[in-house]
């Protein structure tokens, strides 16, 4: 028994000393230095109008979902996106401070008489991050990736080589868009019609570099080039004209960003941005992961959910950063009554009958919303951090917001007397009757993954019971309720979150949402003909302003739209989160943007303690 | 030897063909396929769509989705060396290769409008030759999934040997110590410490892990590495990769701790005993000697098995643990494949998690052989029974019936959906009613018995008390409860529970919120709200028939606003016998009508799988011989999916077509799948034993029925190793139902479960960082039933098998 005691003691003593010894490795050294070379800044560099800073220091930021793939013609989603962003550029960029387009690889540009042909001119001198020119040829191989077409062998109709999903968004009444290269550092670009919101939407593509993709563009496997696989054999591979390369791509855990030496932004002084010495994205399973670890100091920056700032604030002084309050987000959350008419092959309707009834009297949305307490949401889940949503544009995107859209706060008189002028009637044991005489009963149909949904649905319940509603809430797979909301339309309710991507720049992002024929107008998609005169005129204000070059002009052309939709209700609109963005202190050069990240001067950002 | 092994790595093929087409199946009955995020993009395009259904495949030149067998017969071609598939480019030939379904309508998707089917340049046709084998493509990462899959397995890998090796280190010693020093100080806590790590569920103890990482900032808070580690060289970032795999390592580790300790044991207790060491005594040998030489290498064989066992677990990972501490593993691959409906990916999973098991079972049984001479491999066992009522053509049918059933269920009609369930509902509990009745008349005096014994043993009588009052509080659960189940206060979320104090009577404190930016309320002194015994409330019905209003305990606003002079509205003054969640509902009434649907899902899940697993095995056990052989290649294969595949497949295939208020009866379905196979095979083992005891061979030389055998003398004296059985599983079934809710595919809202109710809470951090400890009170709930029932299922074991009494 000693012997055995004895060994025990000697695996004890074995294992606090190899414990120690990982403490000490864990936290030995720190990054290597960076080799940025010493390239001449071009004369055509963008300078900074920041105060310049010094090199170094490692930014550590934390994504919940990780890219797909880091070839822009694949379908990816908003992480791929982001990964692409850091060592891509469009011709354009975005000012979030001025709130307008800012010159980008473009220096540059001029619109024509006609309003449809724009001609951008390109910084010359600036490189790819491999050393090779940066020239129109790229940017005209660019968009030859996106449109070019080959003959289908099975209908001899021709079709896209590399379908992706730029070719919708740049076809307009049916036609493409036209490109071609005036000289080494001037492209064209024609509209086939008006179309105000192209200089903004160009800057959304990104342009890569011909000389690393024309092979596989030629021999057609374009789509395998640069998958996840490309970033972790050989990360070096993925050239680009943004502020950073790839340095090294560990799956599962993190992207690794070194600058890009050849960078086309400088600071006053003639140092190359960005000064970072390395961008680190770190992956974490779910928000929550994410939010702990910029609270307790692991982070550099992070998005904080308005439900979690009450205790993220308190590490605040011992993590030394500091937490801004953005205001209300630019997301949208809404829920919606199906309004899609009609019934399927075998000839079942998609909503019964008398329940489209109910849906379509405008009387009885307006008295959901007004039953809906969504104050109390904002109080007690939110702890005071929201407010009800009372637009599509929502108020966090001041410029667009139309603040004077009638609002729905909870009164439930106003919600009984409305559904009594639309004949609906209350019954002995307290429940509503409909005009028709059935009882009113709906289904919201939601998939699971969030808990703010769940409450607000719980929430929602609880209220239209008060009415005599009964609403039941049924949980289904994603995939069930794209297939329900897209092709067999056999749903009564359900709710869903808009993203503020494409919209936060300008609402014609959401366009699919608005006009009745988009596939996101999701109570009655895909219409042939608008179904009612408030959708018809909706239509004609969009249209209208995708014409129109006068941007204040464009502002009263969204406002009527939201007056449209508040007053018509065919969107439920839930909440509008306040925003919350957390970042160190030790960064200088930091400038709070009214809406959008904090992290979009992140190639001007720089700190005095590198490590 | 060599025969052996060969002849079992042929016997995988076969199963892993079958386990592919099954999986496979399953997969095909989710609605939607792959491209279901792409849809529902606004930036997709419908060509772009369509486009992309032909390139995967998922339509066929017609524009007609392809059906499931012919995606599999590509893959299949895809994976093996044998190719059966080939393509082959042909002329401008006029003839389509499939045949053209009858006057389909267009479909909107494909862009053919003309009348003439297309023409093909290309073609299949049966031809046999080898080729490359090749795993095929994830759609979603664009990359052939066997470099997806490469990219994860170390860490996977890693973390499982790690646990393992940690397992073993520390559940070797300690339960030779605590066989050594029986009935010590050290013997008792280390049991229960034991019973404790056995009941917490796991990814409970994980968030405990990350969030005591995250307070002390000893250890990293999760992932696989720290992030300056690509910048260091090769040994310290061997140590850094360590330093990260200590935590997911303990939290893995502990469950197999506590159980391999107590095998561990109960095992050297048993050779302690043995005739050989008294020899040994007597010889002279030295303790040490004896104890190390003699007895562990005895007693340590079962672990061996379970070595094998481990091996299996190697490379399927660990979800739950790689979710909660954000481990880069194959586990939240496999998870988001199976819901991303990456079909070349769950299969190459579910293979190599196959093929694993089958592979750890064969090194458990070769390693049991090499350390047990006596143990032979090929062991045949020739004893047949001629039933009456050909056995195995009956099992043969009823699987046949059953999949006739299957295939008979409306799926995609909600309707008809819900009266068959209902059917179901009224047809099972009559059956459920009657199957108990019946086994409790046969068994009768077993359980008597046993009962009896029961009553003397202190521990047993606790755990049994504490199971009677939960279950008391699930029967009576509306009486008990303050509030509705669904009953919402926004004004006071988050609001702790209200103490009870004591003004002229039972009262509880009234509390103000101090800070409503952080749900910081405090009791107002000298305030109280008095309670009400057997008060009048909201109207229920008791056992779901007797209408009733007074409920045990509620507040009393009449005498409230007789004390402060005015009119109270009850939402400022609420009454939280254990706080309120996000939305101000009740956490103590929520935990009563959460228990009838956690506490029921075990009693009902392992009244099937008992029943199955009876028949089943039982008989296999019993009657020997064909029936004996196909019903244990059927619980064989069963075994060789790795349960979390199976359980994610089910799910994926059953769910979407119930409502989400029958999520409880999907739960039991798929649980119940899973777990009848391992009871069939216990079963089967102890009906093989009494099968050959004299009073059977006595009945059946007196010329007694096959039925009248079964049920009079075979049933009575399984019912004893099936209560045990049966106890000691539930909690499998409550935990089961716990991770599934956590993973968020088990009950849904407004029903309650504690799994759901503690899947709220810990998804939200704010119950850690503002310390809303009582919203943790649903895990406490499952580890003090788990608890419960691993005690009771001990005692009773202990009553029913003296031989494994502990003292």
């Amino acid at each position: 028994m000693t012997g055995l005691n004895h060994r025990f003691h000697r695996l004890l003593n074995g294992l606090l000393l190899s414990g120690t010894a990982i403490a000490l490795f864990a936290c030995g050294k720190g990054p290597p230095e960076i080799e940025r070379g010493q390239y001449p800044v071009p004369e055509d560099a963008e300078i900074s109008t920041t105060e310049p800073g010094q090199y170094g220091g490692v930014f550590i930021l934390s994504e919940t979902t990780e890219p797909k793939t880091f070839n822009f013609l694949v379908p990816h989603d908003q992480a791929s996106s982001s990964a692409m962003g850091r060592f891509l550029s469009g011709l354009v960029g975005w000012d979030p401070l001025e709130t307008e387009v800012t010159p980008g690889l473009a220096k540059s540009w001029d619109i024509s008489e006609d309003k449809k042909t724009y001609t951008y001119h390109l910084r010359r001198g600036i490189k790819w991050s491999d050393g090779e020119p940066f020239t129109a040829d790229d940017v005209i191989f660019t968009f030859d990736c996106i449109f070019t077409e080959d003959e289908d062998p099975a209908t001899g109709k021709m079709t896209p080589r590399y379908p992706n999903r730029y070719i919708a968004q740049f076809t307009f009444g049916g036609k493409r868009l036209e490109y071609r290269k005036i000289d080494d550092y001037t492209v064209e670009f024609v509209t086939p019609e008006l179309y105000s919101p192209f200089v903004s939407n160009v800057g959304f593509v990104e342009i890569i570099p011909k000389h690393k993709l024309y092979d596989a563009f030629a021999d057609g496997t374009l789509l395998e080039m640069w998958s996840t696989q490309t970033a972790i054999e050989t990360p070096e591979e993925l050239v680009g004209l943004g502020p950073f390369r790839v340095f090294s791509y560990s799956p599962g855990e993190r992207i690794v960003y070194a600058p890009n030496p050849h960078y086309w932004r400088a600071d006053r002084d003639g140092q190359r941005l960005p000064y970072v010495d390395f961008l680190v994205t770190k992956f974490v399973n779910d928000s929550n992961a994410d939010t702990v670890l910029f609270s307790s100091g692991q982070l550099d920056a992070a998005a904080i959910p308005a439900t979690d700032e009450a205790w993220v604030k308190m590490g605040q002084e011992p993590h030394d950063y500091t937490l801004y309050e953005r205001g209300p987000t630019p997301s949208a959350l809404f829920m919606w009554f199906n309004l899609k008419p009609g019934e399927n092959a075998e000839g079942i309707p998609y909503v019964k009958p008398y329940k489209m009834a109910w849906f379509q009297d405008k009387r009885f949305r307006q008295a959901i919303m007004y039953a809906f307490d969504r104050e109390g949401i904002a109080k007690g889940v939110y702890f005071g951090r929201a407010e009800p949503m009372d637009s599509i544009i929502s108020q966090g995107n001041p410029k667009w917001h139309n603040a004077a859209v009638k609002k729905y706060r909870r009164n439930v008189s106003t919600a009984r007397q409305l559904l009594t002028e639309a004949g609906f009637t209350t019954n002995a044991q307290g429940k509503l009757i409909g005009p028709q005489g059935h009882p009113v009963e709906i289904e919201l149909m939601l998939f699971e993954g969030s808990q703010r949904l769940t409450e607000i649905a719980t929430t929602l319940k609880e209220n239209l019971a008060e009415l005599g509603i009964q609403l039941r809430i049924n949980y289904v797979d994603f995939g069930v309720v794209i297939q329900k909301i897209d092709n067999t339309f056999d749903y009564e309710m359900s709710a869903i979150g808009w993203g503020s991507s494409a919209g936060a720049t300008d609402p014609s992002g959401s366009k699919a949402l608005y006009v009745s024929s988009g596939i996101y107008h999701v109570w009655n998609p895909k219409q042939e003909t608008p179904a009612t005169a408030w959708e018809a005129r909706i239509d004609e204000l969009i249209t209208a302003s995708e014409q129109t070059f006068d941007e204040d002009e464009r502002v009263r052309l969204y406002a009527e739209v939201q007056d449209i939709m508040a007053e018509e209700l065919p969107l439920l609109y839930m909440m509008t989160p306040y925003g919350y963005s957390g970042i160190k202190n030790k960064w200088q050069n930091v400038i709070v943007p009214p809406s959008g990240s904090i992290l979009w001067n992140l190639d001007e950002l720089w700190t005095e303690e590198a490590e | 030897m060599i025969s052996f092994i060969l002849k079992r790595l042929l016997t995988m093929l076969p199963v892993l063909f079958g386990v592919s087409v099954l999986v496979f199946y399953l997969m095909s009955l989710a609605p939607g396929d792959f491209l279901n995020e792409a849809r529902a993009r606004p930036d997709i395009s419908d060509e772009m769509i369509a486009q992309l259904e032909r390139q995967y495949g998922l339509v066929d030149s017609q524009g007609e989705p392809t059906a499931w067998y012919v995606q599999y017969a590509y893959w299949l071609n895809n994976v093996s060396p044998l190719k059966f598939i080939e393509t082959v480019p042909v002329e401008q030939s006029p003839e389509p290769e499939t045949a053209p379904s009858e006057e389909t309508p267009p479909s909107d998707a494909s862009a053919q409008a003309e009348d003439t089917p297309p023409t093909q340049r290309i073609k299949t046709v049966f031809s046999l030759h080898w080729g490359k084998p090749t795993l095929g493509q994830s759609w979603a990462y664009n990359i052939a999934v066997s470099d997806l899959i490469g990219q994860r397995l170390l860490a996977t890998f890693l973390l499982s040997l790690c646990a393992i090796t940690f397992a073993w280190i520390i559940a070797v010693p300690l339960g030779v110590l605590a066989a050594i020093k029986q009935n010590s100080f050290f013997d008792r806590l280390s049991s229960l410490l034991a019973y404790a790590a056995l009941s917490i569920p796991e990814f409970f103890l994980a968030i405990l892990a990350v969030y005591f990482a995250a307070k002390t900032g000893w250890f990293p808070t999760g992932g696989r590495s720290s992030l300056s580690s690509d910048f260091m060289p090769l040994i310290p970032r061997m140590a850094d990769y360590a330093y990260h795999l200590i935590l997911p390592t303990i939290v893995l580790g502990i469950g197999s701790i506590a159980g391999m300790m107590r095998v561990m044991r109960a095992n050297f207790l048993d050779y302690l005993r043995a005739e050989f060491v008294t020899t040994a005594r007597a010889k002279g040998l030295r303790e040490n000697v004896i104890m190390f030489r003699h007895v562990l290498r005895n007693a340590i064989n079962p672990l061996l098995t379970s070595l094998g066992f481990a091996l299996a677990g190697l490379l399927s990972g660990a979800i739950l643990v790689e979710k909660v501490m954000n481990y880069p593993g194959l586990g939240l691959l496999i998870f988001e494949s199976f819901f991303r409906q990456d079909q070349a990916v769950v299969l190459a999973a579910v293979l190599m998690g196959c093929t694993m098991l089958m592979l750890g079972n064969l090194v458990a049984d070769l390693l049991l052989a090499w350390s047990d001479p006596r143990i032979r491999l090929d062991s045949a066992d020739t004893t047949v029974r001629k039933g009456k009522w050909g056995p195995a053509g009956i099992l043969l049918a009823a699987v046949f019936i059953f999949l006739i059933l299957v295939s008979l269920i409306p799926w995609d009609n909600t309707e008809q959906m819900n009266a068959l369930l209902s059917w179901v509902k009224w047809i099972g509990l009559i059956g459920l009613i009657i199957g108990v009745g019946i086994i409790g008349k046969i068994a009768w005096p077993t359980f008597r018995n046993i009962a009896a014994k029961l009553r003397r043993n202190l521990i047993g009588m606790c755990a049994a008390s504490v199971l009677g009052l939960l279950y008391f509080g699930a029967l009576f659960a509306p009486f008990l409860a303050t509030h509705k189940v669904s009953d919402q206060n926004l004004t006071q979320t988050f609001h702790p529970p209200t103490a009870l104090t004591w003004d002229k009577g039972l009262a509880v404190k009234i509390y103000e919120n101090i800070d409503p930016t952080a749900a910081q309320y405090v009791p107002v002194e000298g305030e109280s709200l008095p309670l009400k015994w057997f008060a009048k409330g909201f109207e229920y019905e008791l056992f779901g028939v007797i209408p009733m209003e007074t409920h045990l305990v509620q507040p009393d606003y009449a005498a409230l606003s007789e004390k402060l002079g005015q009119e109270v509205d009850p939402l400022d003054y609420p009454l939280y016998l254990l706080g309120s969640d996000s939305t101000g509902r009740d956490i103590f009434s929520r935990l009563l009508f959460g228990s009838q649907i956690s506490l029921t899902i075990g009693l009902i899940g392992i009244a099937i799988t008992m029943t199955i697993g009876f028949i089943v095995g039982g008989l296999a056990g019993y009657f020997g011989g064909k029936f004996d052989f196909l019903a244990m290649r059927l619980v064989e294969f069963l075994m060789a999916v790795p349960g979390l595949y199976l359980l994610l497949a089910l799910r994926a295939a059953l769910a979407p077509h119930f409502d989400s208020a029958q999520m409880f009866i999907v739960i039991i379905i798929i649980l119940s799948l899973i777990g009848w196979a391992g009871t069939a095979r216990i079963l089967r083992g102890m009906s093989l034993s009494i099968r050959n005891r004299q009073y059977i061979l006595a009945a059946e030389s007196m010329g007694q029925s096959t039925g009248k055998v079964l049920v009079k003398h075979l049933l009575p004296n399984l019912a004893s190793y099936l209560l045990v059985a049966a106890t000691l599983s539930i909690p499998g079934y409550i935990l089961g139902e716990a991770a599934l809710s956590f993973l968020g595919l088990g009950i849904q809202e407004p029903s309650a479960s504690w799994g759901l109710m503690l899947q709220q809470s810990q998804r939200d951090m704010k119950v850690f960082y503002l310390d809303f400890w009582w919203l943790l009170t649903p895990g406490m709930m499952i580890f003090i039933t788990v608890i419960a029932f691993n005690v009771l299922g001990d005692t009773l074991r202990d009553i029913v098998d003296p031989k494994m009494k502990r003292n």
